[in-house]
Order: C-alpha cells, then structure tokens, then sequence
C-alpha cells in the first residue's frame, strides 16, 4: 500500500502525495482522494462547495 | 508515467453520459486521477498526440469497447475505443520497461461478445458491465482496488450507491451556474465528484 509523505491538522484531514500525486483528502474509511490536475472550468472553489452543499441539503431536508 | 493515472478511453455519446460520470466517480472515490481525451480543450493540439500523451503519462487503462452500433446519421460504428486499446496495449508492448508495467480493464457488455468483432485480444480477460452503470461500477472499483492493492478502497455496490446519490444531485449542482447536466466538461465532472466525496464523507 501506497504511503502518504505529509501529514496536516490544518483544514483538512491529509494533505500530502501519494505516488507523487497530490492528496486533496483521505475519507473516513482510509482512501486518498487527489487532488485534480485541472481547475473546473465553470466553476470557482467556493461556488463548487456551495453548490453541493445546496443540492445535498434540498435532496436531505 | 504516473503511477495514479487512470486513461479513461469510453465513449462520448450522449447515450453514454451516465456511464462516463460513473467512470470517472469511481476512478476518483478509488484514489486515482481520471485521464481522458477531453480534459483539456487545445485546438492546437492534434488529437491522436493528445490521446499518446496521456497513454504515456497513465499507468492504468479503462476500455470500454462496448459501443459497436451504427452511428444513426453516418449508418457506421465508431472505431475510436479499437484504436485508443490498440494504442494503449502498443505502448506496454514497445514502450520499454516502464511502459510494459501499465495495466489494462477492457470491458464489453458481455463477456465473449467481443470474439466477433476484435478477435485479437481474444486471450485476454474481458469484464462484462451487462450495460448496467452498477456493474460497471463494481467492475472498475474491484479492479482498481487490486491493482492499487489497497484494501482501503470500499467495495463496488458501496460506491454504487454512492454514486446514485452524486447522479441525482448532479444536474442541481450544474444548474446552480446556468448550466445543463450535459454542459458540464470533464475537469468541471472530476471537480464536482472530488468535492462531492468530500462533502458526502463528511457527512456519514
């Protein structure tokens, strides 16, 4: 199993590389999501978190 | 070669679009990065250099050959999958040592379907998806997790559910900026599905 070189508490759970992949960050059960090479191209960070948030909590309420 | 990199060669037929959001989600909620033909939109690249170019950079390859039927306007198949698997398995041939490490998923939607019409690769192992976005799912996901020999990566009917979940949100989340499910581009589907995960992880 692939290791992960850096560990943080800052903001996220992991930041680090795996394979020299970039690690955006690792779910409750253990697997390293990446980090995406590429920007959206519709979106900004921040509009990208409040859309989901959005969409998941009109699908919840 | 990067060792994360996972070249998604599917169709981009409308009638596959749930298919190819499905590719990369599990690609994604796997620990790998989906590489395709259309993440990057550079008229000034040609194409089949585009298409080398991240055979080279990915050590993992996704095939689905599935699509054979005539294109309704021209009454012709597409020959595009064929050509991208014969690229992918020339570069682990001829490609040297490096490239001869790159591992290859080839699926049809029956297991010796394929035998008709690219009798050549007859000998490997074809998976079948059955045409089902859950078994193609759970296809990807138990191939990846053994290739990555990682035993973290969930199991493929969790991820398929995970990924009815992302599909139902999906078209709120385009809407949100004016957009139509189908005007998402491949970086905004691989963005949305790493923070989704985030978001959906968060919240188990």
């Amino acid at each position: 199993m692939a290791k992960v070189s850096k560990k943080t508490a800052l903001g996220r759970k992991t930041i680090g590389k795996v394979e020299g992949a970039k690690v955006l960050f690792t779910t409750k059960d253990g697997v390293r999501i990446l980090k995406p090479k590429g920007k959206a191209t519709h979106f900004t960070e921040k509009e990208l978190d409040r859309a989901i948030a959005a969409a998941r909590s009109a699908k919840r309420a | 070669m990067n060792e994360r990199d996972v070249f998604i060669n599917c169709p981009f037929s409308s009638d596959y679009k749930e298919f190819f959001e499905a590719i990369v989600y599990v690609v994604v909620r796997s620990g790998f990065t989906p590489r395709c033909a259309r993440e990057n939109d550079d008229g000034g690249e040609v194409r089949i250099d585009k298409i080398c170019r991240i055979i080279a950079e990915s050590r993992y390859g996704v095939h689905d050959i599935s699509k054979t039927e005539p294109e309704p306007v021209s009454g012709l198949p597409r020959f595009n999958m064929p050509v991208e698997l014969g690229l992918f398995l020339g570069a682990r041939k001829f490609g040297g040592k490096k490239h001869a490490q790159k591992k290859t998923l080839i699926l049809d939607r029956e297991t010796h379907r394929y035998q008709k019409f690219i009798s050549d690769i007859a000998g490997q192992d074809i998976h079948a998806h059955e045409g089902k976005i859950a078994r193609l799912i759970e296809e990807i996901a138990s191939w990846l997790r053994d290739q990555a020999r990682d035993p973290q990566v969930p199991g493929g009917r969790a991820i398929a559910a995970e990924f009815e979940r992302f599909r139902v949100d999906l078209p709120e989340v385009a809407a949100s900026k004016r957009l139509e499910r189908d005007e998402l581009t491949f970086k905004d589907l691989y963005a949305i599905a790493a923070k989704w995960i985030a978001a959906d992880d968060r919240a188990a």
